[in-house]
């Protein structure tokens, strides 16, 4: 698509030596930090990028583009997908330089679930105003200014209103709601949608990859929702703290070291690996739900970080896990 | 080419209503990307995946499409190459 086969095999092998632009360079440079160790981003990382000439816009674009990859990359490894013929790399690309990943049908249908009526006011349960905390301003300073848009942008206007505590997640999703409303129904679908694995499971998943990723934040938030919906904290924290020794059954056990895997090193995954947890009595719908809401949370915990999402006051948390609880990921 | 290894996922995938799509396909001597098993077992799910993913890599943005494409290579790569 950038119409050169070498430039783009030249970044692939050391962006530092290729042919490209210092700002892309500075670009390649900063999203390398995001896909590896992106609980180390500071704002100075941002800043550099920025320096560099990179706007806010376009740090939050190609932060989702490598977090996403982060989710591709894992439902692929641990699902076994396997090489194709060079052929098949061919086609696939042409079809997504053309096609693109939807079908416009496809997205106009969406399109009208998605949207039947726009979300009533008072709809979601507000936060009560506790003492007053001030965060840090996120990294992409302009993502959390700007006013946005949709269903998040809504929620943000309501809870400021109360003098309530937002959760900066909500302007990551507020800035561009074409996009991000598939998120959060692809989300609601994979998190509470039918599956052998219970919600208040695949919430501990969540929260057990977000803690092996550092993501306080997402930790925080989705333990929280784990707890409530499976009924014991004390569970939950001993899961996250060691999952080996913790009460999980021998069957769970074997999915959390699975799941530990998926989030590290993917590419090391074998058909054996598979083999063994499936052994221990899942069905290949519960491993691939395992895998997907894994996958999905080295999505979030990457977006998280990049952008400079911080970690809030533990009673915050609480809030975000009991919304996630009993409404879910879609607002209304 | 080799199942994937989520076995009933690809068998289910084939015996759903995108398993013709699949067949002529095959039929064809086209390689069947194994990812559109992973998108064809739960479409309720996938359906929202795929539309996210669309307006990510060509919705509206200061990057253009081939850029965010050679995002994801980068990434992908990476993540193929551990250090």
């Amino acid at each position: 698509m950038l119409g050169d086969t070498a430039k783009v095999q030249a970044v692939l092998n050391d962006y530092r030596t290729a042919p490209i632009t210092e700002a892309e360079k500075a670009l390649f440079e900063f999203l390398d930090k995001v896909n590896r160790q992106s609980h180390q981003i500071r704002q100075a990382d941002v800043d550099e990028a920025r320096r560099a000439g990179w706007t806010d816009e376009a740090l939050y674009d190609a932060i989702g583009v490598c977090a996403q990859f982060n989710y591709y990359n894992r439902w692929v490894d641990a699902t076994g997908v396997q090489d194709m013929p060079a052929i098949g790399y061919q086609m696939s690309g042409h079809r997504l330089a053309t096609e693109g990943y939807a079908r416009p049908p496809a997205l106009d249908a969406a399109n009208d679930r998605l949207h039947p009526e726009s979300p009533g006011a008072g709809c979601y349960e507000l936060p009560s105003p506790g003492k007053k905390t001030t965060l840090e301003p996120m990294f992409l300073r302009d993502v959390e200014e700007r006013e946005g848009g949709g269903q998040y942008a809504d929620l943000i206007r309501q809870t400021h209103a109360v003098g309530g505590p937002v959760s900066q997640i909500f302007y990551l999703f507020a800035f561009k709601p074409a996009m991000t409303d598939h998120l959060s129904y692809f989300t609601q679908e994979l998190m509470r949608g039918p599956s052998p694995l219970s919600p208040g499971l695949r919430e501990l998943i969540a929260a057990f990859t977000s803690r092996l990723n550092h993501c306080r934040y997402c930790a925080s938030s989705h333990a929280a929702a784990a707890a409530l919906l499976l009924g014991s904290r004390e569970f939950v924290q001993g899961v996250l703290e060691n999952h080996r020794a913790s009460a999980l059954s021998p069957a769970e056990k074997a999915l959390f070291g699975f799941i530990e895997k998926v989030t590290g090193p993917s590419w090391e995954i074998r058909r054996g690996d598979v083999d063994q947890v499936r052994q221990a009595g899942w069905s290949d719908e519960a491993l691939y739900d395992a895998i997907t809401v894994c996958a999905l949370f080295n999505f979030y915990n990457r977006w998280v970080h990049a952008a400079g999402v911080h970690v809030m006051p533990q009673e915050w948390h609480e809030v975000s896990g009991k919304r996630l609880a009993e409404r879910g990921y879609v607002l209304r | 080419m080799k199942p994937i290894f989520l076995t009933d996922v690809e068998r289910q995938a084939k015996a759903g209503p995108m398993g013709a799509q699949f067949a002529a396909m095959e039929a064809a001597g086209v390689p069947v990307p194994q990812i559109l098993y992973l998108f064809a077992f739960k479409p309720r799910v996938t359906d929202h995946l795929s539309r996210y993913t669309q307006e990510l890599m060509r919705g509206p943005s200061p990057l253009a499409p081939g850029m965010r494409e050679l995002i994801a290579a980068f990434t992908s790569s990476r993540n193929q190459c551990p250090f």
